[in-house]
């Protein structure tokens, strides 16, 4: 962190001088589109404690930017879907169960809807490229995939209906935008989302539980200055 | 970067109160046979009983083991242990460790001493909770040299069970021939008690249905109905019927088999016992499986725990105790 500080000021005692220093203030939209990938417990494969067997899955996002030279606002809404590894999660129910009867796994996708604000950081704009930080909060709506588990031998074993489970969320991120002109241009992003939503489980002990869903989001899209002289 | 993240999972965390996914609705007994290995010996083991609190997770089991006199006599051996069932990992072990008990001294002899059928377990809180009126415990032995059935009754110590009186024979069910292996059959008549057992009475090991006077139990009976059971006997030997709510196990070494004694298991109807049938080549080998006894698992598992004995090969050695989860019937 305080490496990628170090070089953003650098950035921009480096390019600050040779920038115009009026007014540079920008109101972007954006629109992104990309995929998203699961990381650490939530794309663990095994039976182990809070694995979730996600892999990864499709991303779009709608975002708003304001920002100056250096500071600004963002917010976006996106979604994120998961699919829900069934392959792996039958495996590890014919290894627990010894191979013991036939096991059936059938699973949805888990989604997630997040709503996040927050600021950036970023360094001026060269040669049309702007790079910045995103540092975000959130609400993010989780919805867990309907899960059945059965076995020949032993009928039904494991089942969680599909559910939402809402919790806040927190998301950091680096965008680059490249202008084409003074109204358009693409961006790249990348950034990284964690949240922790309480799942019901009505055929389990517990009835709810927790899963920590950690994934990465790596999307392009296209945004537009909303305040050009034109409009 | 990485510690601005943890930052801002700060306040995630501290939201986060629930468990983890569970794999498992319930627990699920291994299906296949697990060698009971933390209590059995490179001697024979075999002969158990066992009485579960589910709720606690903790179990007494009591067998027979011919490991402390070299292999000369069988004695009972008691253990205190829990279970544990992993719903996430859907690991299930049972350990267990040999406790003393003043019953068992009472009972031991240089005889041998098998089939241990006891009524009661030591409940973890027992200082809590309500009295239990029935603690008997059943056995054979063989002090004239063909076994007998005895009863013991037995009290609660701090230190396990200990003997309320002296062991006693249960004469009106026992001959000069061999009987043992006495299992209650609860409810299945009012106001009188019932029990299986196997003898040889009528030549080869059958299974015999014992009722006693109304109003009092089998062992205080000074007369008891005793019936050769012809659905659940066969010409060959039939022995050691244990039963658990509407099933009985037993052994076998009747034709239909996979080799030596077999395991096999009937259910009551509420009036007749259906023919039997066996458990299978993932319970039974072409070596003799032996004294099964089931134990409901109740609304906590998928499956009911069965404990049984074997001399298969990759066991301690002799008769090993073994584990299994077989469907509720």
């Amino acid at each position: 962190m305080r490496k990628t500080f170090a070089i953003l000021t650098v950035l921009v005692l480096v390019t600050s001088p040779g920038q115009a220093q009026d007014k540079v203030r920008k109101s972007v939209f954006g629109a992104n589109a990309g995929v998203s990938v699961p990381i650490n417990e939530f794309a663990y494969h095994t039976f182990t404690y809070d694995a979730g067997f996600a892999s990864p899955g499709p991303m779009l996002e709608a975002e708003y930017l304001y920002y100056g030279k250096f500071f600004g606002f963002s917010s976006s809404i996106g979604y994120s879907g998961f699919f829900f590894n069934e392959n792996a999660y039958r495996s590890e129910y014919d290894r627990t169960l010894g191979g013991y009867g036939t096991n059936d796994v059938s699973a949805g996708n888990y989604q997630v809807i997040k709503f996040l604000a927050g600021f950036t950081l970023k360094i001026p704009e060269i040669n049309h490229t702007e790079v910045m930080l995103l540092f975000h909060l959130g609400y993010a709506a989780c919805f867990h995939p309907e899960l059945r588990v059965t076995n020949s031998e032993l009928g039904l074993i494991n089942s969680v209906a599909r559910n939402k489970g809402g919790s806040p969320v927190a998301n950091a991120g680096l965008k680059i935008n490249y202008w084409l002109n003074e109204r358009y241009g693409v961006s790249l992003n990348g950034s990284v989302t964690t949240t922790e939503p309480s799942f019901g489980d009505a055929t389990g002990p517990g009835r709810s539980f927790n899963m920590l869903m950690n994934y990465t989001s790596v999307n392009v899209g296209f945004i537009m200055n909303l305040k050009t002289p034109s409009l | 970067m990485k510690r601005s993240a943890y930052l801002l999972i700060i306040p995630l965390l501290l939201s986060s109160c629930a468990g983890n996914r569970l794999n498992y609705d319930k627990g699920i007994i291994p299906p296949v046979p697990v060698n009971f290995s933390t209590v059995n010996s490179s001697r024979d083991d075999y002969n158990s009983n066992l009485q579960i609190s589910w709720t606690e997770m903790t179990f007494s089991l009591i067998f027979s083991t011919n490991r402390n006199s070299n292999g000369d006599n069988f004695d009972f051996i008691g253990c205190n242990g829990h279970i544990i069932f992993d719903l996430i990992e859907g690991e299930f072990e049972m350990n267990a460790i040999v406790w003393g008990s003043g019953l068992l001294e009472a009972v031991n002899t240089d005889n041998n001493e098998l089939g241990p059928y006891f009524t009661s377990d030591y409940p973890y809180f027992h200082f809590y909770m309500k009295e239990v009126e029935d603690w008997r415990f059943f056995y054979s032995s063989d002090p004239e040299g063909n076994l007998d059935i005895f009863c013991c009754r037995y009290e609660l110590a701090d230190d396990g069970f200990d003997p309320s009186g002296d062991p006693f024979a249960v004469t009106p069910l026992n001959t000069e021939h061999n009987e043992g292996y006495l299992s209650l059959h609860r409810g299945a008549a009012d106001n009188r008690e019932t029990a299986y057992f196997m003898s040889d009475r009528d030549g080869s090991f059958d299974i015999f249905g014992a009722t006693g006077e109304e109003g009092k139990t089998i062992d205080e009976s000074s007369s008891v109905t005793v019936t050769r059971s012809s659905g659940l006997s066969s010409s060959a030997d039939d022995k050691c019927p244990y039963i658990s709510g509407n099933v009985m196990v037993f052994t076998s070494d009747r034709e239909g088999g996979f080799g030596g004694f077999d395991l096999w298991y009937s259910v009551y109807n509420g009036q007749t016992w259906s023919a039997p049938v066996n458990m299978g080549d993932l319970i039974n080998t072409e070596y003799d499986e032996y004294r099964p006894i089931l134990v409901q698992s109740g609304e906590s598992y998928v499956n009911d725990l069965m404990v049984f004995s074997s001399n298969r090969p990759g066991g301690k050695g002799g008769f090993d105790l073994y584990y299994v989860g077989v469907p509720k019937r």
